[in-house]
């Protein structure tokens, strides 16, 4: 019994890491219909750039919020630097951004080195909290990556349902082209919501390493991840991602702790029952 | 400035002739390394570009299906000791079988949805052959496979070898020329172009999806026989994402329509692979950058690319032509996928 | 408002660019290649460098996660070349490089590079176990040729159809664990362990070699644990540990070891931990972060241990310091077994004056008989061609500057790939794998 609730934790906790990481991969796709293959470069950057700059201020906090906005910065460029000037073009912004992860992991190879690099939690949050349920000592840092989770996806709900910034994203994911006509500077919103989309990946990487720890080919398995959590939850919607999050992430730990072989085929084959029987998504809408 | 015509017929014989004597005039490692893996990559490679450029499918299941096809040869003629030719017929079952499957679950999706479907298959197929350890030996793989002697040909002899996946190559790429102008093959083109003309002029959509896709996956197997051979092993390193991005690079860099595209993107990467380590140590950043200027500038690719500097400079040679390039042949990269919404106010996909 | 569809209508320009690139192609094979010789298999040999040079292959990871164990390799390598003046003789030694990226098709196509394309006499590599297996059936095709491992460490490469032309005179994955079940059991007092590893092949032969000695003295492994490759989020195998356990067996690699090691912790786990060889290796030891403080105490075995007091090896970890600044604390085991298999090499070129002819048929000769001192104790080889050398128990210590190191407590001699045990016997055992051994 305890098992199966330290199990389930672990699944909530590691879903809300899997949010964090493809909640931006599904607005940028939902809005602008970019699949951005490099989503998994922005998120190895900030965990790599969250380690430099909390090794130079001894502050995490610091690194949190610096490397996040760094990404957003570097997201930003990409958008308007390339992708802007492909616009429209689903295929070929896919490809650009396949080749634009292939030289960031390389680069960032060549200056981080292939060792393994680990975000030292601030003492507060190392180290185990009391659960009263079943006598529990829960890390704390994996419940704090669910507490931000959370935060990040009420914070988005009320963006998106209050804002009238949200209400145009909200617009543009149903209908681009009615936006655009109805006079709103469509490209102001696209860059904002690319740069909150690499924000929140670049958010996700420094938690990330902070939680585990980030190597070279951790920008493939957490694209991986966006792509699947995306897809089981649905394109374009912050609600799905989060469903698809939580699924894949109980699947994961349960997958592991019970059948650990086969554990990671399970998550694959959710994601093409999905697709083929649903291919919009749990929460998603058509096209 | 030559005839067109005469050009039109020397060209084929010059390349004829070179690709035969090739193994004459270069080095064994040449033939082995560049030569014969060129050619069984270009081959994988030709199923791409016939699936993108011909059936407006960008599927980067293309390397499972080529695993799978090498594995069923190698399970079959090391674990279970049969004879090659079992092996083969089998490995080709075997790759045909599983495009059927996935293009049985993917052929209602298309354009980007399509793409990371066939990803997710192939991700699948690749964890599965990793973990393994009933069939597919995990993480090590099957070794000892060589290819067999087919009478008097040894073909674990590397000219013999190469003659042999030559022949194969022409082969498939003379096959795959006759199949697009056949009426299967202008019919899967309307369907790239106009899904929803065709189907209610009377075709059968889906059915022509399938078909090319069940097609590209035998061609597959085929690249993934002559693969295995010329590994003589197969493991799932050969089959991960990085191979999997490795094909759609060779694809997308020699033109993702032009079926000549397969070979020489196939040429130029092993080209880089083997040679760029000499100069470098970020010879991944110079593939990437390589792809991505493509990609960006030159979506047809290096056939496309030297199509137009030869117009360009015909143009200015010969003061032919209005300054009208004659049009060129779809490329899924540079016009399709414009996801401009149509009136019925939703886009293209999920229908 | 689409293209239109004329591919039908072929242009002859293509036919033009396609000249351009054979001419292209024709140019690098000339420049590049040169005339065929002949040869069985589907690689054949082709002539040696100048007379007056020896060219080694040195065959590592430079790219991707193992990058950072290839350039200690390299460093082991030149270790050894600079012990030798850089030359035998009068012929000059020269290092050629090729990198593979620890799969093994890759391996085998780099292997092929160096020895057809770049023409070296002897090659020293490769770097992880998998692709040990794929340069040893490449080097059964190349028999001119002198092959040496580099680090890898996967059993079967010798033990199990060995190559004639393959000399392993490091130890393997399984030899690296001699004395560890016995240290725990009998030392450290641990009675029940759970193991935890990758599920493939050199987690296998690590685990197997621990159990054969651990079971064999009455211990018991009560769960083990084989998780996918790739695995980051272990925390759902701590929290379904067993509680009725001394210490959990764990056989991870670099981050996946850091990666569980934080994990365990932040769960407040309570049994001790018993590394595999590459477990609190350097590499881990060395992660930038604190987690270093958790690994002190582990005990763990391999064919280094850090403050070996030995004289020779001192030297070597002194050596290794002042030609390398920007290296390691310490050299790893990578540098170690690739100095021991260049040495070997070297050694061997020594005694036969350079001579390389007849298939380097003399130098075979001396390799197979060779015996020498190393950094770590004497070498030689088996009937298989495998090191039979010293393996060291160690326990994870932390120096007066904040550094860790793996601190020796045991060396145990002579260890042979049947760890003791008569061969036919070891055999019998049957090939490592999830189920084998066991000893709930």
């Amino acid at each position: 019994m305890r098992e199966f609730i330290v199990t389930t934790l672990n699944g909530l906790t590691l879903g809300g890491l899997y949010f964090l990481v493809a909640t931006g991969f599904t607005l940028v796709f939902g809005l602008m219909r970019i699949v951005n293959l490099a989503h998994g470069s922005l998120y190895l950057s900030g965990a790599y750039l969250g380690w430099s700059i909390g090794n130079a201020t001894g502050n995490w906090l610091l690194a949190v919020i610096g490397a996040a906005l760094c990404v957003a910065a570097a997201g930003l460029l990409l958008q308007q630097g390339l992708l802007r000037r492909i616009q429209g073009q689903d295929l070929r912004e896919a490809l650009v951004t396949i080749g634009v992860s292939i030289v960031v992991a390389d680069l960032l190879l060549a200056f981080y080195g292939g060792q393994n690099y680990e975000i030292a939690a601030p003492d507060i949050i190392s180290g185990g909290t009391y659960l009263g349920i079943a006598g529990l000592t829960y890390p704390t840092i994996r419940l704090l990556t669910l507490g931000i989770a959370l935060l990040v996806g009420i914070a988005l709900w009320f963006l998106l349902r209050h804002t009238r910034l949200g209400m145009i994203i909200r617009a543009g994911i149903d209908d681009r082209a009615m936006v655009s006509a109805a006079g709103i500077n469509v490209q102001l919103v696209f860059a904002i919501v690319f740069a909150l989309g690499a924000l929140l990946a670049g958010l996700a990487g420094v938690i990330g390493a902070t939680n585990l720890s980030v190597q070279p080919g951790d920008d493939s398995l957490y694209l991986l991840y966006s792509l699947t959590v995306v897809i089981i939850g649905g394109m374009g919607s912050v609600g799905g991602a989060a469903i698809g999050a939580l699924l894949v992430g109980l699947v994961q730990q349960y997958g592991l702790a019970y059948i650990p072989t086969y554990s990671v085929l399970i998550t694959f084959a959710m994601m093409i029952l999905v697709l083929a029987i649903r291919p919009q998504g749990i929460a998603g809408r058509r096209a | 400035m030559m005839p067109a015509r005469m050009l039109r017929l020397a060209l084929p014989i010059i390349i004829a002739l070179f690709l035969l004597a090739f193994p004459l005039f270069a080095s064994v490692f040449f033939v082995v390394q560049i030569g014969i893996q060129s050619l069984f990559l270009g081959i994988v490679a030709l199923s791409l570009v016939f699936l993108a450029g011909y059936g407006g499918m960008v599927s980067l299941a293309q390397v499972a299906l080529y695993g799978a096809a090498g594995y069923v040869l190698a399970i079959l003629t090391i674990t279970y000791n049969q004879p090659w030719y079992v092996g083969v017929v089998a490995g080709l079952a075997g790759s045909t079988l599983l495009a059927v499957i996935f293009a049985l679950i993917s052929v209602r999706t298309q354009g980007i949805y399509f793409l990371m479907i066939t990803l997710a298959e192939a991700m699948f197929v690749f964890y599965y052959a990793d973990q393994d350890r009933i069939f597919t030996n995990g993480h090590t793989g099957i070794n000892g496979v060589t290819p067999p002697a087919v009478g008097p040909l040894v073909l674990a002899d590397p000219t013999t070898f190469y003659y042999m996946v030559l022949i194969v190559a022409v082969l498939t790429y003379l096959g795959m020329r006759y199949l697009v102008r056949t009426p299967f093959g202008l019919a899967l083109q309307g369907i790239r172009d106009n899904p929803q003309r065709m189907q209610s002029l009377g075709f059968n959509v889906p059915a022509h999806r399938i078909a090319a896709f069940t097609l590209a996956g035998f061609i597959a197997g085929i690249g993934g026989v002559l693969g295995v051979w010329y590994n003589g092993a197969i493991s799932p390193g050969s089959i991960d994402l990085t191979r999997t991005i490795n094909v759609l690079v060779i694809a997308v860099l020699g033109g993702l329509s032009y079926f000549e595209g397969a070979f020489v993107g196939a040429v130029f990467f092993t080209l880089i692979t083997n040679f760029a380590s000499s100069f470098t140590d970020r010879f991944n950043t110079v593939i990437g950058l390589a792809f991505l200027l493509v990609a960006l500038f030159f979506p047809d690719g290096l056939i496309g690319l030297s199509r137009r500097i030869i117009q360009l400079t015909s143009r200015t040679t010969s003061g032919r032509g209005k300054g009208m390039a004659p049009p060129a042949p779809s490329s899924p990269v540079s016009a399709s996928g414009d996801s401009a919404p149509t009136a019925s106010g939703a886009g293209a996909e999920g229908k | 408002m689409k293209h239109s569809n004329t591919r039908i209508v072929r242009q002859v320009d293509w036919f033009r660019s396609l000249m351009l690139f054979m001419g292209m192609i024709a140019l690098l094979t000339a420049c590049g290649g040169g005339a065929p010789t002949s040869g069985g298999g589907l690689n054949t040999g082709s002539n040696g460098s100048s007379a007056n040079e020896i060219k080694i292959g040195v065959l590592a990871t430079f790219t991707g996660a193992f990058a950072v164990d290839g350039q200690d390799a390299l460093r082991g390598v030149k270790m050894a070349v600079a012990e030798f003046g850089g030359k035998i003789g009068n012929k000059k030694i020269v290092l050629v490089t090729e990198s593979s990226d620890a799969t093994p098709a890759v391996a085998r196509d780099a292997a092929r590079k160096l020895i057809e394309q770049d023409n070296v006499d002897i090659l020293v590599g490769p770097l992880s176990g998998d692709e040990g297996l794929a340069v040893r059936d490449y080097a059964k095709t190349k028999p001119n040729k002198v092959f040496l491992n580099g680090s890898s460490g996967a059993q079967d490469t010798t033990l199990r159809n060995p190559a004639p032309n393959f000399y392993r005179f490091s130890t393997d994955g399984t030899q690296w664990m001699a004395g560890l079940g016995d240290y725990v059991y009998q030392t450290q007092g641990y009675k029940r362990v759970a193991v935890l590893a990758e599920d493939y092949s050199f987690p296998y032969s690590q685990v197997g070699g621990f159990m054969t000695e651990f079971c064999r003295d009455g211990g018991h492994v009560v769960k083990k644990f084989w998780v996918p490759i790739g695995t980051t989020d272990y925390s759902s195998v701590v929290s379904s540990m067993p509680t009725n356990i001394d210490a959990i067996y764990v056989a991870l690699g670099g981050s996946d070891s850091i990666n569980f090691l934080k994990q365990y912790v932040q769960f407040g786990g309570k049994a001790k931990i018993i590394g595999g060889t590459v477990t609190v290796d350097q590499t881990v030891l060395s992660t930038k972060g604190t987690l270093y403080q958790h690994v002190l105490g582990v005990a763990s075995s391999g064919p280094i241990a850090d403050n070996n007091p030995d004289p020779a090896w001192q030297k070597f970890v002194q050596q290794y310091k002042s030609m390398f600044p920007d290296g390691f604390p310490s050299p790893s085991l990578f540098a170690h077994a690739y100095y021991v298999n260049a040495k070997a090499a070297l050694l061997g070129l020594q005694k036969v004056n350079g001579d390389l002819s007849n298939g380097e048929a003399k130098l075979k000769q001396v390799l197979s008989t060779l015996q020498f001192d190393t950094p770590t104790g004497p070498v030689r080889l088996d009937h298989n061609r495998n090191a039979i050398a010293n393996i060291f128990v160690t326990v994870v210590d932390k120096k007066p500057d904040g550094t860790l190191y793996n601190k020796l407590v045991k060396v145990v001699t002579n260890v042979n790939q049947t760890l003791g045990i008569p061969e036919d016997q070891y055999l019998k055992m049957g090939p490592f794998s999830r189920d084998n051994p066991s000893c709930p």
